[in-house]
This record gives C-alpha cells, structure tokens and sequence, in this order.
C-alpha cells in the first residue's frame, strides 16, 4: 500500500509549505498510526507466542498446568502462595521453571538484541548488507568461547571470556576509528573486517587443537547456536547488559536517523557524528558480545530482521528499533521452539534461522516486487 | 608427532619411523590413507564403531604380527563372555530397565543413540536405552526431554570431566528417576576407557549388567579384572589399580556400587 501526498497546484514559484502543511500532516498522522499499530500488534504476538512457547515442548504439558505452573512460581517470589499447582508433579515444574521459562526469555532477549544490533549499524554504516558480525565482535566472542571450551573450563568461564573477547574486539575497533582518514566508514568496517578474520583464524586453530572425542563435538555444537544451556543465570546475564543498551539505543533513535543522512548534515543538524557512531557501536558490541556468551553465534537475524520490518514500516529507526526488537525477539522464539521441540535431539538454532529466514525473505521480497515497492 | 588430533598423517614422521606396517583409521575419508599409500606403506584401514568390527581389528592384528592363535583366544574369550553376561541376564528374567548412555556438561547433555556402541552394551547387559530411536548420533538433548524419557539408570562418558555429583546437583534434573535413585555412573578406566570397543569391553558389559540389576546379576568384577587383565596384557592388578580402575572414589556416591567395587 503506497501512501499518496496530493500538493495543491502552487501559484507561486516558490513552494509554499502552508498549503502542503495540512496534506503531509495527515499523511505523518496515518503513517504514525499505522506504525503504533503495528508494533501494538507486535508486541502483544511477541506475549501470546512466549506463553505458548511455554506449553511446547518434548514433554507433553496441558496450557492450563503450565499457567498455573507459572503464577504459581512468579507468586512464590513475592512470597505469596496461590496453590494453583498443587496437583502438578515436582517434574513438571522443573520443566516448565526450569528449563522452558528460562529459555523462552532468553530466545526473546537474544532475537531483540541482534536485531536491533542490525538495524542500529544499518543505518549507522548506511549499508543494508550490513550485520553484527561485521565489527567483528561474534568472531571475538566466539573465540573467547572456545577458547575456554578448550581449557575445560565451565560455564561462567565460557560467558565472561566470551564477553572479555567481544569487548575487546569493540576497544580495538574504537581505536581503528580514531585513526584519521577520509573516510571514516570505511576505516571502521575495514577493521571490524580485519578483527573478524583474525579471530576467526584463532577460533579455526582452537578447533584443529582440539580433542576430537570430547572437546571439539563441544565446540562445533556451541559454534552454531544454541539455547540448550539456557538457565536463569543466563538470563540475568543477558539481561544486564541486552536490556540497558536496548533502551539506551531507543532514547537515541532519532539521533540514528540523522546519522544516516550522512556525516555533513548531520553534524549541520547539531549531531557529532563519529562520537555518535564509537557510542552506538560500543552499544551494539555489548549486546552482540552478550548474545554470542549465553547462545554461541547466531547469524542471520541481525542481517535480515530489520529489513523485514522496513518491509512493512520504512525506515525511520523511531519505528525500526522498536519494530527489529518485536520481530527479532519473535522471530527467535518461534524458531527455537522448533530447534528444542521437532525431534529428541536439539537442532542448532543457527541452522534453523537461516534455513526457514531464507524462503520466507525470498518470498516478502517477490510479493513486495510486485507490488511496486522500493525495497533495497 | 605422528600426526595431529585430525588423525591426518604427519608423512616426514612416519618414514623417519620407518615401520613395516601403519595402521590408521580406514573410515575417515581418504586424506588419512593417500599420504600413507603414496609413500609406498602397507597400511591396514580399520572401522570403528560395532562389536564386528572390533574383532575384525582383533583378527587383522593377530595376522599383521603373526600371532593367530593369540587372537582367536581373545575373540574366543569375548564370545563366551558376551554368552555368559546376556544368558545370565536371560535367566533373570526381571524386567529391563530404562537406560541412558550420555555426555553430560553444563553448555549440552549428548546422548548416544542405536547406532553408538553404547546400544550394543545395553543390548548384552539387559537395558532399555530410552534414546534409541533419536536420530542424530550423539545428538544434543535438552533437560526436558531427559525428563521425558526418564531414564532409571544413567552412565556418564569416560571422555568428560563430568561425574555423577555434577548430574545430581543439576536442578533440571532432579527429577529423573535415575537422579533420584541415585543411579549415575561414570564408566571405568582402564588401560582405556571401558565404554568404547576395545579390549576390555567384555568387562564393560560386565559392571553394566552388574548395575543394572543389583543384588540379582552375580559376578566377582574384581577377580574378573585379575584374572582378565593377566590375560590381555600379562600385569597383575593391585587393589588400589582396580579401585582406580573403577572409579569408586567417583562412583561412590551412587547406589549399589559394592556390587562391583566390593
């Protein structure tokens, strides 16, 4: 659906924006509307799926059991004791608190924040190719993962090297920025390109020395993604630092829609630009750093989620961000109560997103073709 | 080094240690073999993974180092074993218990499935493997469907630093029968792990049968492993060896492992 902006013949010849005023204000107004309701829409899909995902699983869980499981549960935090669940075994509980309630917030943080992560250095780089991995933070991540995975360490281990390395890889990044040069995008995605090859290259040597009976099936399964380790201790450490930067992000969203007008004009618009850009990408690199610590490495979402709502909504970031956390968040969920559900055995999540994300990209794009949109 | 963990072959190595023969794994495709063949050295590819193919191995060195006899009384020995431990669990006649053979650690729980050695063990000793039918070999399992399956005995890889104590604090899992009855074990170690085919294996079927039914399998695991061990490899185990052996210092905090530690 093409929205339509009639002007009045103008008898002048200079344009005269009182009379275009009352047309464009009601298109901003449909426009406005129109994107309220989406992400409302978003939104409440994003409850009703993360209840559902609840009730899925390989253990077969009537809706009402996990309900009442849940209030149950949450009740109990507050000290309070409902007695809704009295009559569901210790399993069942395990199940639902334990292991898929975890997990369900987990898939949503981790979807949100590789979307946003996406759509941020999207218009940031004002490249729609652009993905979290380009900064070179997964790859920094990930080698820090395998690295303890190597050493036989355990799990907390494995999430703060991860998160050291992720870091890391951002501080050499932010210094790469400083460099002078005339173009400064460039430099920056040249050696976020750099960074990623060299810890890759490191991550290739971890998994050469590593033993194949016990540690590399280890490694080769985290490399690909996966929330079978998801636990409440994950959360909260996705939490700190996913839930700060998501909303740090969204206060600056306006700021983000200037950048992408180009260095000049935004700073003519009173914006600094490569101070904006170092703070947006610090942003990006913890939240990366953070979902490559609790999941491994998830590509995909971060590439095509945004474009998927700019499908539908454009891209102003006011709505984008917003928009990337809903569906990323979604789109995670749905697929990794697939990965955990389909079979007795776990798929990797990183499979699945691509596997399903492509056809369905595919298809957004040839329908939207055809309806005369600009996409790209 | 002969060659790394890749089992591809480090060529100068090998020629500088000119053998007569170089065994290397014949199913892992053909860059671990070429080198070898293109140097001009017999070599013997071997096949992992059944019971057949360890005594084909059995076979082929008793040839290779010209001692058939020797290793038709290894093959001999583990068929009698192999009748001995089902026949006994035959006569029993209790009901099978639900079993998992699986590679615990906090990131992923792996489960060995019906085309894992583990399934012919289990098949000799009596036991249910409750992770039969997945498909992916060594496939990831998440905590519930554990819980699904409910295993009523669980035993750990040699391979991973895991031991039964780590199984029983994980809150996931408290719910499993196994967990609850307190019957996790982490295979023994002998000259290797226990839990692959191997030389050994025959006492491996052995202790599993032995856990599996308690109180009612009857066998003196280690008198066995004397007696065995003599045989194999000419070395006398002492009490200390064969509690290593066994694991009891691990093992110990899991139901009925007198029966076989004594």
């Amino acid at each position: 659906m093409v929205e339509q902006i009639q002007s009045r013949p103008h008898t002048s010849t200079t344009p005269d924006h009182r009379w275009a005023a009352p047309e464009a204000d009601r298109a901003e107004k449909m426009r406005v509307r129109r994107s309220l309701v989406l992400i409302s829409v978003l939104g409440l899909v994003l409850v009703l799926a993360a209840v559902a995902a609840m009730g899925i699983g390989r253990l077969a869980l009537p809706v009402d059991r996990v309900g009442a499981i849940v209030i149950d549960q949450l009740a109990g935090l507050v000290g309070l004791k409902p007695g809704l669940a009295d009559d569901v075994s210790p399993a069942e509980t395990s199940t639902v608190w334990l292991i898929r309630a975890p997990r369900v917030l987990l898939t949503i943080l981790v979807g949100a924040a590789l979307a946003v992560s996406g759509a941020v250095l999207q218009s940031l780089f004002r490249n729609p190719l652009v993905s979290p991995d380009v900064i070179g933070v997964s790859s920094a991540a990930s080698f820090g993962g395998v690295l303890t995975i190597l050493f036989g360490l355990g799990s907390l281990a494995l999430v703060s090297g991860a998160f050291a390395a992720g870091l890391a890889a951002a501080l050499l990044i932010m210094a790469l920025g400083r460099i002078r040069t005339g173009s400064p995008i460039l430099t920056i995605v040249l050696g976020g390109i750099v960074v990623s090859a060299l810890f890759n290259a490191l991550v290739s040597l971890v998994t050469y020395l590593a033993d194949p009976y016990t540690t590399l099936p280890s490694i080769t399964f985290w490399l690909m993604g996966s929330f079978a380790s998801a636990s409440w201790t994950h959360v909260l450490t996705a939490i700190i630092p996913i839930l700060p930067c998501l909303i740090v992000v969204y206060l600056l969203r306006w700021r983000v829609n200037l950048l992408s007008l180009g260095d000049d004009e935004a700073r003519s618009l009173g914006v600094r630009p490569e101070r904006l850009r170092m703070f947006l990408i610090v942003m990006v690199a913890l939240m990366t750093a953070a979902t490559v610590a609790v999941s491994g490495v998830i590509g995909w979402v971060g590439l095509v989620i945004p474009h998927l709502v700019r499908l539908l909504i454009g891209s102003d970031n006011r709505i984008l961000l917003p928009g990337s956390a809903l569906l990323g968040g979604l789109y995670m969920l749905v697929v990794d109560t697939m990965a955990r559900s389909v079979i007795e055995v776990e798929i990797p999540v990183g499979i699945l997103t691509a596997i399903i994300g492509a056809p369905v990209f595919v298809y957004l794009l040839v329908r939207g073709a055809k309806g005369g949109k600009l996409l790209a | 080094m002969i060659s790394g963990q890749d089992f591809i072959p480090n060529m100068e190595e090998v020629l500088a240690a000119d053998p007569d023969v170089v065994v290397q794994w014949g199913d892992m495709g053909d860059e671990v073999l070429q080198p070898i063949e293109q140097a001009g050295l017999p070599v013997v590819g071997l096949e992992y993974g059944t019971q057949e193919d360890l005594e084909t191995w059995i076979d082929l060195f008793g040839d290779m180092i010209g001692k058939p006899e020797r290793a038709d009384e290894i093959l001999n020995w583990m068929h009698e074993e192999a009748e001995a431990v089902s026949g006994q669990v035959e006569d029993l006649d209790l009901e099978s218990p639900r079993g998992l053979s699986m590679s615990y650690s906090e990131r992923a729980i792996s489960v060995d499935t019906s085309s894992d050695y583990a399934q012919h063990v289990f098949d000799t000793a009596g036991i249910t493997n409750v992770a039969k039918d997945a498909p992916v070999t060594d496939g990831v399992a998440s905590a519930e469907q554990i819980i699904e399956w409910d295993p009523e005995i669980i035993f750990l890889s040699a391979f991973d630093p895991a031991v039964p104590e780590d199984v029983y604090n994980d809150p996931r899992l408290s719910e499993v029968t196994a967990v609850k009855d307190k019957r996790v074990y982490r295979a023994p170690l002998g000259v290797y792990r226990w839990q692959v085919p191997s030389a050994e294996s025959p006492l491996y079927w052995n202790w599993v049968a032995a856990l599996a039914y308690p109180g009612e399998f009857e066998v003196d695991l280690p008198a066995e492993m004397r007696e065995q061990t003599a045989f194999l490899y000419n070395y006398d185990l002492t009490d200390e060896d064969i509690d290593l052996e066994l694991r009891t210092d691990i093992n110990d905090g899991s139901a009925n492992y007198d029966v076989v530690a004594q």
